[in-house]
């Protein structure tokens, strides 16, 4: 009895230490925000901005023109919402990595590795450049959303199809991500060649993956369909610990692993879609986040999941304040800063070919 | 028939199979340097040329420029283009018979991102490796110093740790993905005017090509040329079987660090003056094997002039596809990738230890 004891007490502080992980990474998310508004173009004091805050949610109004005016927009209407964007964005890609790391086996699957992020890129760019778009709403809707997503599935399946035909080995399937990043981003080199100055510019500006576009009007969408893609990735988390013993042991379970499998696929693909329309291809943040969340608690993904998420918000989150920080005038993006950091942990990935974890 | 005969048959196909190719190269080469926005014709461009090599001197101002637009430009990007094709096709095939991998080409082993660096470095912080005045020499100069890098990291930590060919190339991607997000960092504190010159590199175009450096093309395409035709048995041992090399008095590893070397030396000198065109050192040596199979003494001549035929063409449609110049590199990306992805899906299970 004395072990059976024992063993719960381990086993509930090793779920604890899991739920004290997750719940750490949530309250600095919170914190980092009121740094993320902190830092900006004009100089605001950290107490002044979170009066600010706190002043427009109980509902104070300035007069237009003075100085508190001026400084509640800035807060309120462009740092705020960028901030919000950016740990929806990091939430979403990082749960995206992890899933499909575990869905497809392979420690190096990212939407930014195998080419679905630069898909979504393309189906976003046909519906800015030459205005189509297949739901026929106005680019800022569902229209370009639905663009993106139509253009992240085809890698997707390609994925699907290439990872049965030749096995899922990790090197064969970034090696396809890199052939289908490269024959996207041509095809939106090409489109960018036939538009005029000021549209190839606005795409531009935008693909490169930076947060400085977002307004209040593009967090809801994201917000919503990452929020439920979150949601139903947790719920599906027990049946994607069975699908990571393999397919044999999945079925032997009763699970439909190729039903699974396509499911998970399209809910990320959707969830990509969303974040690329707004903020262009951010890479790595879906390579890295798993992997150090795995380090620290082990690759359960029910943990996994929401760990993903809140460490995904707060590196992208740090990822803009860097990028602001180090130029105020927001030229770089946070993507770069993103894909500096995680490159060369990419290659250490490969070069230490941690077997541990998985 | 005699199996002797039908072999010196089967030969003496192939070596037609090449010539036919290099005389069609040759006439799109050719056909190349009348195909420019400024309404030449073909046969006017033939008749400049020849009065170019005649001394005839032009008569009027519109002659003039029409005799600089054709000499001075399209003759030197026609030939350099061909050369770099060439380059880039010996390199490709030498590869992915050495490393024993269809999918080996020099771009995706990171020599041009290596190269993109070196070219980021210089145009903004004007760093070069040996310092010399002439601006053009120091940044072909570091670029080619940088294009290296990749290599050496590769080939290190196969001394080092016993890696598969996948994990070479999968290390060239890392490697690029480190080198690109260097360079495009550095990129936000430069001029407008660098980032231009930056740009036009990494797209990859010909338009860069010039008299100056045709001779240094052809010279790198001699040398590694040369090379592979005097290696192509050594090469043959080493597609094989490193078990088989052994047994034959070769060492395997040696000879493939070798053949690695030279590679990077001739892509790195074809990328300094190009910039990154990719996929041609890949796609080029797989069309050759369809005509003259995988004996490297065929292959690589094969390679060679599909690479140069390929390039041309592809930079000659570029040219009348839009007349803002489209960069020849988006065109053979987009012939390159989709190829790469059916070579990718052919290969079979077991060709791919991890």
């Amino acid at each position: 009895m004395e072990t059976r004891e024992a063993l719960k007490e381990e086993y509930k502080s090793y779920i604890g230490r899991k739920i004290i992980f997750i719940a750490v990474c949530g309250a600095l998310a919170v914190l980092l925000i009121g740094a993320s508004v902190y830092f900006g173009g004009s100089d605001l004091s950290l107490a002044h901005i979170y009066d600010l805050l706190w002043k427009h949610i109980t509902g104070t109004v300035y007069e237009v023109g003075t100085d508190d005016f001026h400084d509640d927009y800035v807060v309120w209407e462009l740092r705020l919402p960028r901030a919000i964007f950016a740990i929806i964005a990091g939430a979403g890609l990082a749960v995206c990595g992890a899933v499909m790391q575990s869905v497809m086996k392979n420690p190096l699957a990212d939407p930014y590795t195998t080419g679905i992020s630069s898909g979504a890129c393309f189906g976003m760019a046909v519906a800015m450049i030459l205005g189509i778009t297949i739901a026929g709403n106005s680019i800022t809707d569902m229209g370009g959303i639905m663009n993106a997503f139509l253009f992240a599935v085809l890698p997707m399946l390609f994925i699907i199809v290439i990872s049965k035909r030749v096995g899922s080995m990790p090197a064969t399937l970034i090696l396809a991500g890199v052939a289908i990043t490269y024959i996207f981003n041509s095809l939106t080199t090409l489109l960018m060649m036939m538009s005029d100055d000021s549209t190839m510019a606005m795409v531009y500006r935008w693909q490169v993956g930076s947060l400085s576009n977002v307004l209040w009007d593009s967090i809801p969408l994201p917000f919503f369909i990452n929020f439920v893609g979150i949601i139903v990735l947790l719920l599906l988390s027990r049946k994607l610990n069975i699908l990571a013993l393999g397919d044999e042991s999945a079925k032997s379970l009763g699970l439909d692993t190729e039903m699974m499998r396509v499911i998970c696929l399209f809910i990320i693909s959707f969830m990509i879609a969303s974040i690329v329309c707004f903020c262009g291809i951010i890479g790595f943040i879906g390579l890295v986040i798993p992997h150090i969340v795995r380090a620290i608690i082990d690759s359960d993904n029910h943990f996994v999941i929401p760990a993903s998420a809140a460490l995904g918000g707060i590196v992208l989150l740090t990822a803009d304040v860097i990028a602001r920080y180090l130029s105020p005038l927001d030229a770089i993006p946070a993507g770069v800063i993103m894909s500096f950091i995680g490159a060369p942990i990419f290659l250490l990935i490969i070069v230490m070919k941690k077997r541990e974890v998985w | 028939m005699t199996q002797k005969q039908e072999y010196y048959r089967k030969n003496r196909l192939k070596i037609v199979g090449i010539l036919i190719l290099l005389v069609v190269t040759a006439i799109i080469g050719i056909y190349s340097i009348s195909v420019t926005q400024y309404h030449i014709s073909f046969g006017k461009a033939i008749d400049i040329i020849i009065n170019h090599i005649n001394n005839v001197e032009p008569t009027n101002y519109t002659e003039w420029i029409e005799d600089k637009i054709v000499c001075e430009k399209l003759a030197p990007r026609g030939i350099g283009g061909i050369a770099v094709g060439a380059i880039l096709g010996v390199c490709g095939a030498i590869m992915q018979s050495t490393i024993r991998n269809p999918l080996a080409d020099p771009y995706t082993t990171g020599i041009s991102s290596g190269a993109l660096l070196g070219v980021t470095l210089f145009t903004i912080f004007g760093i070069t490796v040996i310092p010399v005045n002439d601006t053009d020499l120091g940044l072909i100069i570091t670029a080619f110093v940088f294009a290296l890098i990749p290599c050496f990291i590769i080939l290190g930590l196969s001394i080092f740790k016993t890696i598969t060919s996948n994990t070479m190339i999968l290390i060239g991607i890392a490697v690029m993905y480190v080198f690109n997000a260097i360079s495009t960092l550095f990129r936000y504190t430069a001029t407008d005017e660098d980032v231009a010159t930056i740009y036009s590199w990494a797209v990859g175009s010909l338009g860069m090509v010039d008299w100056s450096s045709v001779p240094i093309l052809l010279v790198a395409f001699v040398i590694i040329f040369i090379f592979g035709m005097g290696y192509s048995r050594t090469i043959n041992i080493l597609s094989a079987d490193d078990r088989l090399c052994k047994s034959l008095g070769i060492n395997p590893s040696k000879a493939r660090i070798l053949c690695l070397i030279l590679v990077a030396v001739a892509t790195a000198t074809a990328v300094c003056f190009v910039g990154t065109i990719g996929f041609v050192g890949l796609v080029a040596p797989h069309i050759a094997r369809m005509f003259v199979g995988s004996d490297n003494k065929y292959l690589i001549p094969a390679s060679a002039v599909v690479g140069g035929c390929i390039l041309i063409a592809a930079d000659t449609y570029a040219r009348v596809a839009t007349f803002t110049g489209l960069p020849v590199g988006v065109i053979t990306s987009l012939i390159g990738g989709p190829i790469f992805l059916i070579i990718l899906l052919r290969q079979r299970k077991s060709a791919w230890g991890s």
